[in-house]
């Protein structure tokens, strides 16, 4: 997984982290005596991806010994370039390693049968979920439905015909028919529903901003008498941190550069600051050599200055710094002018200044 | 900045000079030029730039010559806000000295005096407005600049802001750098630099390749979903191919059955064909038969009539040669009688011949007779007149000479001495030379014409001398007898009378020849001699032949008429025996024909006959042979047999046919053919959609292990680090040329402020001199652009020398004023207004003295009066 914002240092310690996660799992499972782990869907996040990660990630589920069932999903879909078809994957893939590449119920070592909905294309047009579980008899099989995709209740779009409608699952886990649902899709770790047997277990490490709780597995304990026990289990080492500061003086500078500071296992979190406010030219060097500092020592610090509001005026203390006189008072003056306003000729203005402000050998 | 004193010593030519200025007016430094008036503006000059040390030239130049003493300078000025005392001499000695009176004392020497000098200088004076101001002798008139003097742009702005910050060297330094920063970006015109450009390219690189994967992914995904729809489209087609082969099969099964009827119908068709083809033969051979009995009949008949035809054509025949033989006999007589009269002509002709040539003979032996004596006749005449020289003219101009000759005789015999020698006795004398016999009783005459010698031998000589008269006389006698004998002599005669007998006996030589000719003329006419000869001759032959020849017992005519006669009688009989001949010819011609018809008419009908049998014959035998073979009997029973079995025939095959026709073979056959079509369409459907399928797979999996994945995220990371720097770089440039525009706005903006206090200051000064009319216009460095006076602009460059000079001091002196409050520098003239006239001059004078009291002006001058007319000035007159 690449991303834009990462250095070539960061990259292949951000790519690592995903492989070292699955070893994690793998350690997790054994540690809890689990008989199996699911993956339900997006294994890989393309079906174009490159042959290391591939048979890292192949290598990684081997070492684990614990059985692994792969569910396609609607990134890595059953579909004519199915990364599970592929020669690579084949050719590198380990016995405790199995594709749920149909639909319907699969048996597993230790009595449970799982029910498997797999992604065949990136359209589906139907719930597979309701599909695969649909004329299941309620015998007292313990069963583990393992599907991917939108439920219809979290959805902002309700005419997608692959949303998985939350009725149907719990009328089936209300029959008896299936005991626990687990599904994927969402990034964050996320229960649907009341019956508390339907859950995304979320990205099992950070991939984005927008993510609320990612980075866990959950450890899922079924009882011959129907009981269920849920465990969030961090395995995630990757953070990604968007922070908003309001400028007005030097003493929000100090602030950034405190909360910066605060900052746990830098090198592997992603920074995003939005800024806001007005400064002085002084400050905003000040606030630049900060952001200097930390973009080195965290994984990736993107700040977004131009295109937040973060107004940068010369104030008459830097502008007695350049002291300058005559014609050259007045350009200054009207290049202020201009930069209080609003707009693109505001922000050429302020960049302008700032500009003139390094020109007039002024501090930085 | 003023000078308010100046000391030179040993400067040049001048000892030594002390000279006061007004530091607010007008000071006039008089002089002549060898004392160095102009010195003074060289001194304050050297003692600005040159240490006490300097080997310059500027400074050798002003050391006095053979004195040994260093130039020396002593200059009291104020600048700013130092008042100072500062001295210095060259070479000799060299010394320098500073004392700061204002506004704390100090006290330097040496170097340091020199280095504090210049600092003091540097930090308050002005050096290029110092240059600005000053116009030296013989300097060019050029204008001039004040664009990069602070000083003046200072004073402006003071004069016109009363601000108290001016924009100076750190303004000047910023602008610099403001205007390299912008050229970091843009050209010189407010282009992008090519650097930003690339940016701009790399990034539309970056963004296309991004594009280009995502692109490529898009197809893939699309190609996989194409695959999905192949796999159902493929189940389908497969599912309906089965029912279609069922299909093809029944109508197969069915098609296979009417093909067997389609056969059988085929085999009685053939059947049908076989008893009709026997029929048919069994009829012809019929028709034939009975055809070739009517033959025989036929050529049967035919030979009897010929037979009888035959028999019937004898009697006619043997007629026929009776009468031919008749014929003939009778033309052989004719013929006979013929020949015999033709002779007879023959022969009477030959005689009629023979008296004609006799008579020819005759008359040309005759002629030939003429010719031959006529020719003797003609050799005798032409021999004749060979000889006879004498013809009538030579005759007559001997004739005249014969009498020239008796007249001179006459003459001689009456007037002519003549001497007469007569011979007494035989006597040989020598008379002239001549040996003369003269006989006794001889006579000698001699006319004397000239000296006569007689020479009697042995005896005397006796000379005759003749008179005049005698003399001439003689002479023509002479002269007479000489002519006559020498005419003679030519035509071969020894006298007259011998010459007429000539003349005669030629006269009838050449009638002779005349007749001879004529005479041959007329006998030969268009013949030669020889000719005619050989025609006699050959005549006479003929003759000869003729009597020779002829038949001895015929009588020969008498003559020529009776010999007529005879040839007539023998035409006469030779004709009438033609007449018979030819007649009797026809005869018998026709008799033959007849009878060569009817051995023609018998011979064809034996042919005819023997044709006729041989054809009888040939026909019995064809007949017997066929019977032979099919007796008549035999042939009329299978040929009813034959049509029997045809008429079965053809009864199967019409039932046959209407079974076949009953299944409709042609529309099973178009519906067995389209089911087999429609199986084969769909099996090349399926193979073609399973190729495509396969096609797909083979590019999805290769494509697969590309890590498409990767290298778009690859792409996007890289457009994004463009992206921002893209940005970051495109809003420097914005930034950088939004102040230089910011700080070029206002910089203009402030030197056109400087411009009208500094404009309205010329032109002030400028009407003292060329009146209330005058308008000029200057430009950014702050020069005289146009003038306009009068209403007529004027580019400066176009004035006359002198109004260009006048307004070039105007210039510096109201730069002068202007800056005077600021400190500035002195106005220094070394001489000019050279090129003004009086009135111009006057005013000029007005002009200067305004500046009293305003700024320090110095005119250094060796022409006073022309300064006569500033008012309010100081003078200073250099000791000589």
């Amino acid at each position: 997984m690449t991303r834009h914002f990462l250095d070539e240092d960061a990259q292949p310690r951000f790519s690592a982290a995903r492989i070292d996660a699955i070893r994690t799992i793998g350690q997790a499972a054994a540690d809890a005596g689990a008989g199996f782990v699911v993956v339900c869907g997006d294994v890989f996040e393309t079906n174009h991806i490159e042959r290391r990660v591939i048979v890292r990630a192949l290598e990684a589920m081997g070492a684990a010994g614990t059985t692994f069932y792969l569910l396609p999903g609607n990134h890595d879909p059953l579909d004519a370039s199915s990364v599970f078809r592929s020669a690579t994957f084949e050719q590198n893939q380990p016995g405790n390693v199995i594709v749920l590449d149909r639909p319907g119920v699969w048996e597993t070592d230790h009595g449970v049968e799982l029910v498997a909905a797999p992604w065949s294309s990136k359209r589906p047009l139907a719930d597979l979920v309701s599909q695969a579980a649909h004329e299941l008899p309620s015998d007292g099989t313990i069963r583990v439905a393992v599907g991917h995709g939108g439920v219809d209740v979290l959805s902002p779009d309700p005419d997608d015909p692959a949303l998985i409608r939350l009725a149907d699952l719990e009328a089936s886990v209300g029959d008896g028919r299936v005991h626990y649902v687990a599904l994927g899709d969402k990034h964050s770790t996320t229960p649907v529903g009341a019956t508390g047997r339907i859950w995304y277990s979320g990205a099992p490490e950070a991939t984005d901003y927008r993510e609320t709780d990612p980075g866990n597995v959950l450890l899922v304990g079924l009882d011959d008498a129907g009981g269920v026990q849920v465990e969030r289990r961090p395995v995630g080492t990757w953070r990604f941190l968007q922070e908003d500061f309001e400028f007005s003086g030097a003493a929000d500078v100090d602030r950034v550069s405190d909360w910066l500071t605060g900052l746990p296992d830098k090198d592997r979190t992603i920074v995003k600051l939005a800024l806001v406010g007005s400064l002085a030219l002084r400050e905003k060097a000040q606030l630049d050599a900060v952001l200097e500092h930390h973009t080195d020592l965290l994984a990736a610090l993107e700040t977004w200055e131009r295109r937040s509001e973060l107004v940068v005026v010369p104030d008459e203390g830097d502008l007695s710094e350049l002291h300058l006189a005559g014609y050259a008072r007045a350009a200054v003056e009207e290049l202020r002018g201009d930069a209080g306003g609003s707009g693109e000729t505001a922000l050429i203005a302020r960049d302008a200044l700032a500009l003139l402000y390094r020109l007039g050998g002024a501090p930085s | 900045m003023r000078v308010h004193r100046l000391i030179v010593r040993s400067f040049r030519g001048v000892t030594e000079a002390d000279l006061t200025f007004d530091p607010n007016g007008v000071t006039i430094v008089e002089g002549p030029n060898e004392v160095g008036k102009s010195s003074v503006a060289e001194a304050i000059h050297l003692i600005l730039e040159y240490p006490d040390s300097s080997r310059a030239q500027a400074v050798t130049d002003v050391v006095p010559v053979g004195l040994d003493q260093g130039p020396e300078v002593v200059l009291e000025m104020t600048a700013g806000p130092y008042r100072f005392t500062y001295s210095k001499r060259w070479r000799t000695r060299p010394e320098t000295t500073l004392a700061i009176h204002e506004p704390r004392p100090e006290q330097l020497a040496g170097r340091d005096a020199h280095d504090r000098a210049e600092t003091v200088l540097a930090e308050v004076a002005d050096a290029p407005l110092w240059k600005a101001l000053r116009i030296e002798q013989g300097e060019e008139l050029a204008q001039a600049s004040f664009d990069t003097a602070p000083s003046l742009s200072r004073a402006l702005d003071a004069a016109v802001g009363g601000d108290d910050e001016f924009a100076g060297d750190r303004e000047d330094d910023l602008w610099t750098r403001i205007v390299a920063e912008r050229e970091r970006y843009w050209t010189a015109t407010g282009k992008r630099r090519g650097e930003r450009a690339e940016l701009a390219a790399n990034l539309a690189t970056a963004e296309s390749e991004v594009a280009e994967i995502e692109g490529r992914l898009q197809e893939l995904a699309s190609d996989a979903e194409e695959v999905a729809r192949l796999d159902a489209e493929l189940n389908d087609l497969r599912d309906r191919l089965e029912g279609r082969r069922a299909d093809a099969r029944k109508l197969e099964a069915e098609w296979n059955e009417v093909s067997e009827r389609r056969q059988q119908v085929a085999i009685l068709e053939a059947e049908l064909q076989g008893a009709t083809s026997r029929h048919e033969k069994l009829a012809a051979e019929d028709t034939d038969r009975k055809a070739k009995v009517s033959r025989l009949s036929e050529h049967q008949k035919s030979l009897s009539e010929l037979e009888i035809q035959r028999a019937d054509s004898q009697p006619a025949r043997t007629r026929a040669e009776t009468l031919n033989a008749e014929a003939e006999a009778a033309l052989s007589e004719a013929e006979a009688r013929f020949e015999s009269a033709e002779s007879d002509r023959a022969e009477s002709i030959a005689d009629r011949d023979l008296h004609i040539d006799r008579l020819n003979l005759e008359l040309l032996t005759e002629r030939h007779e003429r010719v031959t004596q006529a020719q003797r006749d003609l050799g005798e005449a032409e021999e004749a007149l060979e000889g006879l020289e004498v013809d009538d003219v030579v005759l007559a101009s001997i004739e005249e000479a014969s009498v020239a000759l008796k007249t001179a005789e006459a003459v001689a015999a009456a007037g002519a001495t003549r001497v007469e020698v007569s011979g007494l006795a035989e006597v040989r004398l020598d008379i002239d030379g001549e040996p003369v016999e003269l006989r006794k009783g001889a006579t000698e005459q001699r006319v004397v014409d000239r000296n006569l010698e007689i020479v009697i031998p042995a005896v005397s000589r006796i000379t005759i001398r003749p008179g005049t008269e005698s003399r001439s006389i003689a002479d023509d006698l002479r002269l007479a007898r000489e002519h006559l004998d020498e005419r003679c002599a030519n035509a071969g005669v020894d006298s007259v009378d011998a010459a007429r007998q000539g003349a005669r006996a030629r006269r009838e030589a050449y009638a002779q020849k005349e007749t001879a000719l004529s005479t041959i003329k007329r006998d030969l006419r268009d013949l030669t001699p020889e000719v005619l000869a050989d025609k006699v001759e050959r005549l006479r032959e003929r003759v000869t032949e003729h009597e020779r020849q002829r038949n001895s017992l015929r009588a020969l005519p008498a003559d020529l008429q009776a010999a007529e006669v005879v040839v007539g009688k023998a035409e006469q009989c030779l004709t009438e025996s033609r007449t018979t001949q030819k007649e009797r010819r026809e005869a018998a011609q026709d008799a033959i024909r007849r009878l060569e018809n009817l051995r023609l008419g018998d011979a064809t009908l034996d042919a005819r006959i023997e044709q006729e049998k041989n054809t009888l014959n040939a026909v019995e035998e064809d007949l017997a042979q066929t019977r032979g073979a099919r007796s008549d009997d035999t042939l009329k029973r299978e040929l009813d047999e034959s049509e029997t079995a045809k008429t079965l025939a053809e009864e199967h095959l019409r039932s046959a046919a209407d079974d076949l026709a009953a299944a409709d073979p042609d529309s099973l056959e178009l519906r067995r053919k389209n089911a087999h079509d429609v199986v084969e369409r769909s099996e090349k459907t399926i193979a073609e959609r399973s190729d495509r399928r396969r096609e797909l797979t083979i590019k999805l999996e290769l494509v697969g292990e590309e890590g498409l994945g990767h290298s778009l995220d690859e792409a996007r990371t890289r457009q994004s680090h463009l992206a921002r720097e893209h940005e970051r770089v495109e809003a420097r440039a914005a930034a950088a040329a939004l102040i230089f525009s910011t700080f070029e706005r206002h910089r203009d903006e402030a030197r056109k402020r400087y411009v009208a206090p500094f404009r309205e200051r010329i032109e002030k000064l400028g009407r003292i001199v060329f009146g209330p009319g005058l308008e000029i216009e200057l430009d950014d460095d702050l020069r005289i652009a146009r003038r306009t006076l009068g209403g007529t602009t004027l580019p400066f460059d176009q004035l006359s020398v002198g109004a260009r000079e006048q307004l070039g001091i105007i210039s510096r002196l109201a730069c002068a004023q202007i800056v005077s409050s600021e400190g500035g520098a002195p106005v220094i003239f070394d001489d000019a207004l050279g090129w003004s006239d009086p009135t111009r001059l006057e005013r000029m004078g007005a002009v200067i003295a305004s500046a009293q009291g305003d700024c320090q002006v110095i005119i250094l001058t060796c022409t006073p009066g022309r300064y006569e007319s500033v008012g309010a000035a100081t003078v200073i007159t250099l000791p000589q």
